[in-house]
């Protein structure tokens, strides 16, 4: 690495630490440590919700996707996001917002009881805090190959960098460096797509590229592909058009913008409700652009690499800043993915500790001094992050943990969104009986579809929600009778 | 239930379904009162009317599908 690049990630560093160094002396209660003191403007919160959703695998992980897929994977990004986030802004967010809600178990609870909130409550710590591991892990992976950087000084560093200004700063720190963390991403690979484009002769010669690579990237620039694509050896692969627009457009997506404890509570430390609504449109704006710097040089990469790399798809991105990045540039993208990883950190970090705080806590011991929960909020986010760092060595031994974590969290996806659309728009007709139902139902008949092996985890998200909004009804409405029988 | 019924059907639909649901989301929006939609808002200047910042996101989104 020059030291150019080095003294580039070094400044990055100390900048995002000063930044949140300077912006921790506000912090004087619980309002300021995970909301920011609702003083945040639409343009810091849509810049973090962009970015925080981009994490160093996922900046990885869409070049080798898009490398392998082609430009199906701009499809997480646009159908995936786009419309979700509309919807999410001009309808749940001001509800949320109406409400004064902190977290998602808080708001369900006050539907579904205390039985639904404790149990997503639990959900979402054990998310939270495991997402980190896998996030170190998988990060300090990376940073081997990619800087060549050794595993654990490089986990330290970034995890004490992510402690100070998210313990700190909290919420208010978190944004204000996503913001930064957002112009380097977006410098970073827009400026390695439009290298790549010189490279191979503009939009003309990457056309000409993919057709002479043959069979292999065939479908490689069409976004809805046939529902029965398979590879070479006949298996199913890439994304079927049905599952990208019931599965994803119609569960994940939503299911991800109206209910992620990380993304709504950004949101909510908004300065008013206009400046909420106008975040998440923002925001849609901006994932708009996000293929360009992160599915495009996937694209490229076929050309310029060839369709298939023999130290797999995940080396597509730094084989790519080794081709084409300057000195001075490569520093730019190392502080990037830099960025990425620690936008995500900090994010699950502070989300992690609201919940424990607000839903947990709070809710064990009322009735403290602000003092005493803003200390019990720090401390959770250390916690936090230190249970992450602590998860390494797990991640390490269990290989498949990532994939396994993946569809823990689908599992969750239909019977989520299912709530949360009973909550906003049925308030009146569900009940918790329904409530209860619909988790029991929707997680149960995702794990049994999962584990049967042969239906797309796309279509799996669509089904399992198909469950839950049928088991949400039938409890609620049992529970209607029964209360109506009794009178 | 993996839809491979779907399999005689050109991927093109898909954007057409697409498009339907954009239009759908549209006329919602636009069904949304302006007033509501500028609650809170520090002025009344016209670009802080959402509503209007739905319309090019609507327009992209909708010729990406179209044009791949």
């Amino acid at each position: 690495m020059h030291w150019i690049d080095s003294l580039l990630v070094v400044l990055y560093l100390l900048a995002t630490l000063a930044l949140g160094l300077w912006l921790a002396r506000r912090v004087k209660d619980t309002d300021d440590l995970f909301l920011a003191g609702r003083r945040l403007p639409f343009w810091a919160v849509g810049m973090s919700l962009v970015v925080s959703d981009i994490g160093a695998m996922e900046m990885v992980g869409a070049t080798a996707s898009a490398h392998s897929y082609g430009i199906t994977q701009a499809n997480f990004e646009w159908i995936g996001c786009v419309p979700a986030m509309v919807v999410g802004g001009l309808l749940f967010i001001p509800l949320y917002w109406k409400l004064g809600v902190r977290s998602i178990p808080e708001f369900l609870g006050a539907t579904y009881g205390p039985l639904v909130r404790a149990v997503l409550a639990l959900v979402w710590v054990i998310f939270l805090g495991a997402a980190l591991g896998i996030f170190f892990h998988a990060s300090a992976t990376m940073f081997e190959q990619v800087l060549g950087w050794q595993r654990w000084p490089a986990i330290a560093i970034t995890a004490a960098v992510v402690s100070i200004y998210t313990v700190g700063g909290g919420l208010g720190a978190v944004v204000v460096t996503d913001v930064v963390q957002c112009a380097v991403l977006f410098a970073g690979g827009l400026a390695l797509a439009f290298l790549g484009l010189a490279e191979v002769g503009g939009v003309t010669g990457l056309r000409e590229g993919l057709a002479a690579a043959g069979e292999r990237a065939r479908h490689h620039l069409e976004l809805l592909q046939p529902v029965d694509l398979v590879d070479e050896s006949g298996v199913g692969t890439g994304y079927p058009w049905s599952g990208v627009l019931l599965g994803l457009g119609l569960v994940l997506s939503p299911a991800y913008w109206l209910g992620h404890q990380a993304i709504v509570q950004r949101t909510l430390g908004a300065k008013d409700a206009w400046h909420a609504r106008a975040s998440m449109l923002l925001g849609a704006g901006l994932k708009t652009f996000i293929p360009v710097a992160f599915v495009l040089p996937g694209l490229l990469a076929v050309v310029l690499l060839g369709p298939d790399l023999e130290t797999g798809s995940n080396a597509v991105f730094p084989t790519l800043v080794e081709r084409l990045a300057p000195v001075g540039l490569r520093g730019l993208l190392y502080a990037a993915f830099l960025a990425a990883l620690m936008s995500s950190v900090d994010s699950y970090a502070n989300s992690a500790a609201t919940i424990l705080t607000s839903d947990v806590y709070q809710r064990l011991a009322p009735g403290r001094e602000e003092r005493h929960y803003l200390l019990v909020g720090r401390l959770a986010s250390l916690g936090v992050i230190a249970a992450g760092v602590a998860m390494v060595p797990v991640v390490d031994r269990f290989p498949t943990i990532y994939d396994a974590f993946q569809t823990y969290l689908s599992v969750f996806q239909g019977p989520t969104l299912a709530l949360l659309l009973g909550a906003a728009l049925f308030r009146g007709a569900v009940r918790p009986a329904g409530g209860v139902a619909c988790l029991a139902a929707g997680i149960g008949s995702s794990i049994a579809m999962h584990r049967a092996g042969d239906l797309h985890w796309l279509h799996v998200a669509w089904w399992s929600f198909v469950v839950s909004i049928l088991a949400l009804a039938a409890g609620s409405r049992w529970a209607a009778d029964r209360k109506g029988g009794g009178r | 239930m993996n839809f491979h019924w779907l399999s005689g059907v050109s991927p093109r639909w898909g954007a057409v379904l697409h498009a339907i649901g954009w239009v759908a989301l549209v006329v919602w929006v636009f069904r949304l009162p302006r007033e509501e939609l500028l609650d809170d808002a520090p002025d009344r200047a016209r670009w802080r009317d959402l509503r209007l910042w739905v319309l090019p996101l609507a327009v992209v989104q909708v010729a990406l599908y179209f044009v791949f």
